[in-house]
């Protein structure tokens, strides 16, 4: 299985590096850019909070959108790997990419505070410590994780389509949410809860969802992919 | 004798296509050609062997064991070559077979470069700039560079010009030197296959017509041509299919002693090549409906 993890990687090595490169500078851009005009801060730092996590899904995605154009699947299904390793692996390197992803975003959020000698603006200070984008990272993943069996059972188009529309809805009830009170101020909250918990509850929480991943979303992908015709 | 593949009353049900009962094996040691015109289900069959594509009902067995339980070691044992490498169109040979090589652990870097300059295939040349001959050639490179025993290959020489396919097929022939090695190669160009099969199986329409060695097809059938005088109701009975012509009639029969007793010396009768009982049979199921 470390071979099918590890064959994505080899292959697709360059534009795994040219978009973790352009979240760092995507990032860093944009929080000095912002940092420095000083004007509808909060706003924006929202807003970049959202595109970091949408990007950072986008780029997850990148193995199972090359897979579905050079139908790779069926290549590798005939190859001495069992159905339910290719779904594992698929997990893990997307699970990797999204880690990646946020490692790009957090540096390039470090090299814009660097580059405007500070942060400027006191709800932005949770975004230095890493706590934050651990928790942003772990709340993604058990999003996500949710939306690898629509790939699996409808294909990269389709289900795609699908967790779009899921996705928007989320969004949507994200910015609704703020209606009621200061954004800023409900992501503090929720890192002095975590905090508070210390890193023992961040573990916890980690452990938490691996168990949901690996006997809920894992093993209904790999059943539906179990029975599906490849190359057809 | 073992056999390396057995297939028995395998279905699949397509909606548009069935493969239906489809039942043949392949003894180690020797060269299997899957015939039949195009559509008639020999992807279908591969890629079934290979668990591609998910059979209805019906069993596979590679090396005495079923395809399924034992999927990852008996594909060890297998060397797939695809039509083309289309995959990874970015990538240069030597940069697929470093990705391909880890998943076996018999894999021979000797064998891949001895391949490799026999076939003369650039290493660092990316795949999206092979011809269509080279890219084969390619295939075949790393689907033999594991030591695999039994080596399925989907139509490895359609869209090949005349020189690389007799380089292909001599390079197969001299493959089965080693008599542990067993072949099943589809195509629908039956000259090929006339060239190295031992044994023939020929579909239509999703159904195994006939599945014998190469030598028990040419003793069966034999292409019969005579004036039309010769051709009527009873008669025909003898044959598979019958056309006829201002000058004449030509048949195929599938017993010929019978169809001699019956027609005498009147008639003409020629060694059927592939290319008539393939012919012949689309005539017989036309008529048929």
């Amino acid at each position: 299985m470390v071979q099918l993890i590890l064959k994505d990687f080899r292959v697709h090595a360059l534009l795994v590096v040219i978009c973790l490169a352009a979240l760092f500078a995507a990032s860093t851009l944009y929080i000095a850019l912002v940092l420095l005009s000083g004007n509808g801060f909060k706003t924006e730092l929202m807003l970049y909070t959202l595109i970091t996590i949408l990007s950072s899904s986008a780029v997850s995605l990148l193995f199972f959108i090359q897979d579905e154009m050079f139908k790779t699947d069926a290549v590798f299904v005939s190859l001495p790997v069992s159905r339910k390793q290719l779904v594992w692996s698929k997990y893990i390197s997307s699970i990797v990419l999204l880690l990646l992803a946020f490692t790009a975003h957090f540096f390039g959020f470090q090299l814009g505070v660097v580059i405007n000698n500070g942060v400027g603006f006191e709800g932005a200070v949770v975004y230095e410590g890493p706590l934050l984008w651990c928790m942003l990272l772990l709340a993604v993943v058990a999003f996500k994780s949710y939306a690898f069996p629509l790939y699996f059972k409808f294909g990269m188009a389709t289900g795609g389509m699908v967790f779009s529309v899921f996705q928007l809805l989320v969004v949507i009830a994200f910015l609704y949410s703020l209606q009621f009170e200061t954004w800023t101020d409900q992501i503090n909250a929720v890192v002095v809860w975590a905090e508070q918990r210390s890193l023992g509850g961040l573990f916890g929480m980690l452990l938490c969802l691996v168990v949901l991943l690996t006997s809920g979303s894992m093993p209904l992908s790999a059943q539906l992919f179990k029975n599906k015709n490849l190359g057809t | 004798m073992s056999n390396t593949l057995e297939i028995s009353n395998l279905s699949k049900n397509y909606g548009d296509f069935q493969l239906k009962d489809v039942s043949f094996t392949l003894p180690t040691g020797y060269i299997m050609g899957l015939i039949g015109p195009n559509g008639a289900g020999k992807t279908t069959v591969i890629k079934t062997i290979m668990n591609l594509v998910m059979k209805d009902k019906g069993e596979v067995q590679l090396f005495g064991k079923d395809h399924r339980d034992f999927e990852i070691e008996a594909k060890k044992r297998i060397g797939f070559v695809y039509d083309t490498p289309n995959y990874y169109e970015h990538l240069s040979l030597k940069r697929l077979k470093n990705v391909i090589a880890p998943f076996y652990d018999r894999w021979d870097e000797n064998i891949f470069m001895d391949l490799v300059g026999r076939f003369e295939i650039p290493l660092n040349k990316p795949l999206k700039k092979f011809s269509k001959g080279m890219a084969m050639k390619s295939s075949i490179a790393l689907a033999l560079s594991h030591h695999a025993e039994f080596i399925v290959m989907d139509e490895p020489t359609s869209g090949l010009d005349p020189v690389v396919r007799r380089e292909m097929l001599d390079f197969l022939r001299n493959l089965m030197e080693d008599e542990k090695k067993s072949i099943l190669f589809s195509s629908h160009i039956t000259t090929d296959i006339e060239q190295v099969a031992d044994y023939i199986t020929f579909m239509h329409k999703g159904k195994v017509v006939f599945s014998k060695t190469k030598d028990a097809v040419r003793e069966q059938y034999a292409l019969v041509k005579g004036g039309n005088e010769l051709i009527n109701e009873a008669t025909k009975q003898h044959f598979v299919a019958v056309r006829t012509g201002a000058y004449g009639f030509e048949g195929l029969t599938d017993d010929v002693s019978q169809t001699k007793k019956i027609l005498s010396n009147s008639a003409i009768y020629e060694k059927a090549t592939l290319e008539d009982i393939m012919f012949f049979n689309n005539i017989k199921t036309k008529a048929e409906g």
